[in-house]
């Protein structure tokens, strides 16, 4: 365990442990299985600091962040947080710890309640948490949308009448309302416009240098990862594969899924190494394997006998292979920049 | 708003159904006879400008006792109906959002009710509860109410996994105002256009009950009433039947009209934008 | 315009009659396509692209007006076909594969059955090679990457992943051998390995038949590994359009030049990335530039002024007055 992380302990905010989640098996013909959705995740996230939690899809990173928020139970595990297990704290003892811990969704336009003005959305946190006496609550709101880049013209408008950059940067001043210390982000940006893009994610980037607050944030997209967070942990069907410091991680990459995705976005066709897609009835892996090694080209037999646990390979990078690349300069990386052919 | 007043046929319907609710409610006041004492004077008399739709059997004026006759019609509707809506609404509702042995006592409850097709229901309700009134309310509340529990329980179960829904919980918002807030306001309309559809059951429930006598009891008119009265003498004084039979008529188009009109204003917010 | 233009769209445009208004998706679009091309057409919510290929296709609702000066493919006016006569080309020779593979699939057919279709149509304009249906699925299925091509004739959609439909459903339109091809956002909704694979297969794929491709999409590096020419569209019209690496690398309209300034800040990691201020999607103004609201650059006229497309390099112009300075 000790070997994940190498960040000193008492500057974790918020520490998970072998999480674990399992969702129960759909009505499928043959799969009695549950499908696991987390399988033994060890994650810290420090005061501060923007951890970016990378994948495809049903590499559970969402999973992962709606864990940690509480809004799924795991199947074991702990996540610790200021003397608490939330994996298994019962609703009620909640409390003031949901302030701590807020969310932005992928879709900002499905986050808010059709029926109700931007005002009314905004507001009712701040009143439900008595962040502000009642007669400074309107007041409050128009400070929050100053805040992310609107005009309090915008308070009176319903979710449907704004954009969606719009909408999303009233979901960041939401989140930031109750003062929260960490905020999990969804893809926050992937369903927005190209260049509305860049809007939320300098917000983003300010929020979390005002005021402190760490952010886990959730994406396909490399090239944001990369430019948004301090740590990242790329994620494969459930298990951490690789993590680090952000550079450590892009230039130095050191297991064989994390220099496919790197390559997939670079212009060098065919460059990825990978079996083509299976048919979704195929079984899933047995627990003591690495789980990708089906699609790994740099694959040993005793990869499909043990999982391989998450080794440290610096400091601050660690990553979960048998045989993970050895050199520092693994290919002269690519930038993420459009070239033509 | 707009939408609605666009859509004519349900502008008619809404027009219907306000002058029937206006009649309904001003013209007992207005009119000059007594829906239940006999004038052994004029009896079964033709339509007339003294009586516009006539007299029954006992010489009472028809109009007057269709005015009266809906009154009851319609409250008793309106009663039975809006219980309905309310205690089957919330049982879907928490059944929805509760899951779990909740859910299924309360399904299996609203099943139970619904395996009964809705007349034969409310012949054995008034025999159990006995007649008048009231009891009839109670019987279409509870004929009903699986209506709105089904309706609402499988509409909350879609509202409850939207991300807005999970916002308020993230939030720490109390289960009370995640139900009330969240959830209700977007799965109202539907109910709302099964309200008014109820109501024009409803009074189809409630004049057939009476019609069978085991509703309303006479003298005191009612749609039912009337028509059990008028099916009698039919070939002396057809205009009985018949003008008491337009009345529920006409009732029930302007409530079906208006229901469609509520349902189509509603429809195209669902509809997503090209 | 080349007279040799496999297909070549004059002024097109489209609008919709939405309640009592009449909004217009596609402004005045000119394009033209050789044989064998790959014309990327990038552009954001509203700008029109999407409506640009459904229109090309005749895909459109009924309450859509489309008109253009022309559209001629393979030098017969599109524009001047019933409806009849233009679906027996729909589809042979002008196909578009969706961003969703799965709303182009029938879910109670198995792949086999949707192959079987989709050749027996080709076969009924162009004959059979003397093989069975079947061997020819198995042998388009493979060519597309697909190493079990047996188990995926006897599949449901339902029962592939994405990535996997997508691939089959390249497969069913290239049985088709298209001579025109629109392929609107074919790899937004797949993952990162799965949209490398697919990007390459359609390379590949549109290299071997020789078709001609309007690639759709958001993506500029998507694009640029892809097209030859770009074309960039904003608020239904097309505002630059020129050879792919001159339009990406070295873009002259400042929406353009927007784009691309966000996606090198992007890359040299800078504090804080390059933003255009506003939102995509605004209704062309009836006057003046449909960028000015967003544009950095934006001059006093081009409020009043609605620029049109002058040349700014070889093959490449742009629709923006600083360049008529």
């Amino acid at each position: 365990m000790s070997s994940e992380q190498r960040t000193d302990v008492t500057a974790a905010t918020l520490r998970v442990r072998d999480l674990t989640l399992d969702f129960a098996p759909a009505q499928r013909f043959g799969a009695a299985r549950p499908l696991r959705a987390l399988d033994c995740v060890s994650l810290d996230i420090g005061a501060g600091e923007i951890v970016g939690l990378v994948g495809e899809s049903g590499s559970g990173k969402t999973t992962l962040g709606k864990t940690i928020l509480g809004a799924l139970r795991p199947t074991s595990g702990r996540i610790l947080y200021q003397g608490n297990d939330l994996a298994t704290l019962p609703p009620r003892r909640w409390g003031q710890l949901r302030r701590d811990l807020q969310m932005i969704f992928q879709d900002p336009l499905s986050s808010f309640n059709p029926r109700f003005t931007i005002e009314s959305s905004l507001s009712l946190p701040l009143r439900l948490h008595g962040i502000c006496p009642k007669e400074r609550v309107s007041a409050e709101v128009a400070a929050l949308l100053k805040r992310v880049g609107l005009g309090p013209e915008h308070a009176r408008r319903y979710p449907h009448e704004l954009s969606g950059g719009q909408l999303q940067r009233v979901a960041v001043a939401r989140a930031i309302s109750v003062k929260p210390r960490i905020v999990v982000a969804d893809e926050p940006v992937s369903k927005l416009d190209v260049s509305v893009r860049a809007q939320v994610l300098n917000l983003l980037k300010r929020m979390n240098r005002e005021t402190g607050v760490s952010l886990v944030f959730i994406t396909h997209d490399l090239g944001v990862a990369r430019f948004l967070c301090d740590r990242i942990a790329v994620m494969y069907f459930g298990r951490i594969v690789e993590i680090g410091a952000t550079e450590q991680v892009f230039s130095d990459p050191r297991h064989p899924y994390t220099v496919s995705l790197l390559r997939a976005r670079s212009a060098a066709p065919g460059a990825v190494v990978t079996d083509a897609d299976e048919i979704r009835f195929e079984v899933a892996d047995p627990a003591h394997a690495c789980n990708y090694a089906p699609r790994c080209g740099r694959r040993i037999p005793a990869c499909a006998q043990q999982r391989p646990p998450l080794a440290a390979q610096d400091h601050t990078h660690a990553a979960a292979c048998l045989v993970p690349i050895a050199t520092a300069c693994a290919e002269p990386h690519q930038p993420i920049h459009p070239r033509t052919a | 708003m707009r939408t609605f007043i666009a859509n004519r046929l349900a502008l008619f319907g809404a027009a219907i159904t306000a002058f029937v609710l206006l009649a309904v409610m001003v013209g007992p006041w207005l009119s000059p006879y007594s829906p239940t004492e006999a004038d052994f004077l004029a009896l079964l008399a033709p339509p007339s400008l003294a009586h516009p739709f006539g007299t029954d059997s006992f010489g009472r004026d028809v109009l007057t006792r269709i005015l009266y006759g809906a009154r009851v019609s319609l409250s008793v509707s309106v009663a039975g109906v809006l219980m309905a809506a309310l205690l089957g609404g919330s049982a879907g509702l928490i059944s929805a959002y509760a899951g779990g042995w909740t859910s299924a006592i309360l399904m299996r409850i609203a099943d139970l009710l619904f395996s009964f097709p809705s007349f034969v229901l409310a012949l054995f309700l008034m025999v159990v509860l006995g007649f008048g009134v009231t009891n009839i309310a109670a019987s279409i509340a509870l004929i009903y109410f699986p209506l709105f529990a089904r309706l609402s329980r499988n509409m909350a179960l879609v509202v409850k996994e939207e991300p807005w829904v999970q916002a308020a919980q993230l939030m720490g918002q109390s289960t009370f105002s995640i139900l009330g807030r969240e959830i209700l306001p977007n799965i109202a309309a539907p109910l709302f256009v099964q309200i008014a559809l109820g109501i024009a059951f409803g009074i189809v429930i409630e004049a057939g009950l009476s019609f069978l006598g085991l509703g309303v009891q006479p003298p005191d008119p009612s749609l039912g009433t009337i028509m059990a009265d008028g099916r009698e003498y039919f070939q002396r004084a057809p205009w009985v039947l018949t003008l008491s039979g337009v009345a529920i008529s006409i009732a029930l188009l302007g409530l079906n009209l208006l229901s469609d009109g509520i349902r189509d204003v509603m429809d195209p917010k669902l509809r997503a934008r090209l | 315009m080349s007279a040799s233009a496999l297909m070549q769209v004059v002024n097109l445009r489209t609008a919709f009659a939405v309640g009592n208004e009449r909004v217009e998706a596609v402004r005045g679009v000119s394009f033209s396509i050789a044989p064998g091309e790959v014309l990327g057409l990038i552009g954001e919510s509203g700008s029109g692209k999407t409506v640009t290929g459904l229109s090309l296709l005749r895909l459109l609702p009924p309450h859509a007006s489309v008109t253009a000066d022309a559209m001629h493919f393979r030098g017969r006016d599109l524009t001047r076909l019933s409806d009849q006569q233009f679906r027996s080309l729909q589809g042979i020779q002008l196909a578009m594969i969706f961003q969703d593979p799965v709303g182009s699939f029938n879910p109670a057919k198995t792949v086999a059955w949707h192959l079987r279709h989709a050749i027996a149509r080709r076969r009924a304009c162009a004959g059979d090679d003397g093989i069975s249906w079947r061997e020819e699925a198995q042998r388009i299925l493979q060519d597309v990457g697909i190493r079990l091509p047996e188990r995926a004739l006897g599949s449901y959609p339902h029962q592939l992943s994405g990535g996997m439909l997508q691939r089959v459903l390249i497969a069913i339109i290239m049985a088709l051998r298209p001579a025109f091809i629109i392929a609107d956002e074919p790899t937004t909704n797949l993952d990162n390995l799965v949209e490398r694979q697919i990007l390459d297969l359609i390379r590949e794929q549109q290299k071997k038949l020789g078709a001609s491709v309007l690639f759709v999409t958001h993506d500029l590096a998507v694009a640029g590994e892809i097209c030859d020419r770009i074309a960039v569209m904003y608020a239904g019209e097309i505002v630059e359009i020129g050879p792919s690496h001159d339009v990406l690398q070295r873009p002259r309209h400042p929406y353009a030049q927007g784009l691309l300034q966000t996606s090198v800040s992007l890359v040299r990691r800078d504090e804080y990335l390059y933003e255009l201020r506003g939102e995509p999607g605004g209704r062309g103004a009836a006057e003046g530039c449909g960028f000015v609201e967003r544009c950095p650059v934006a001059m006093a006229m081009c409020r009043s002024r609605r620029p049109s497309l002058v040349d700014v390099g070889p093959g490449h112009t742009s629709r923006c007055l600083l360049h008529e300075q």
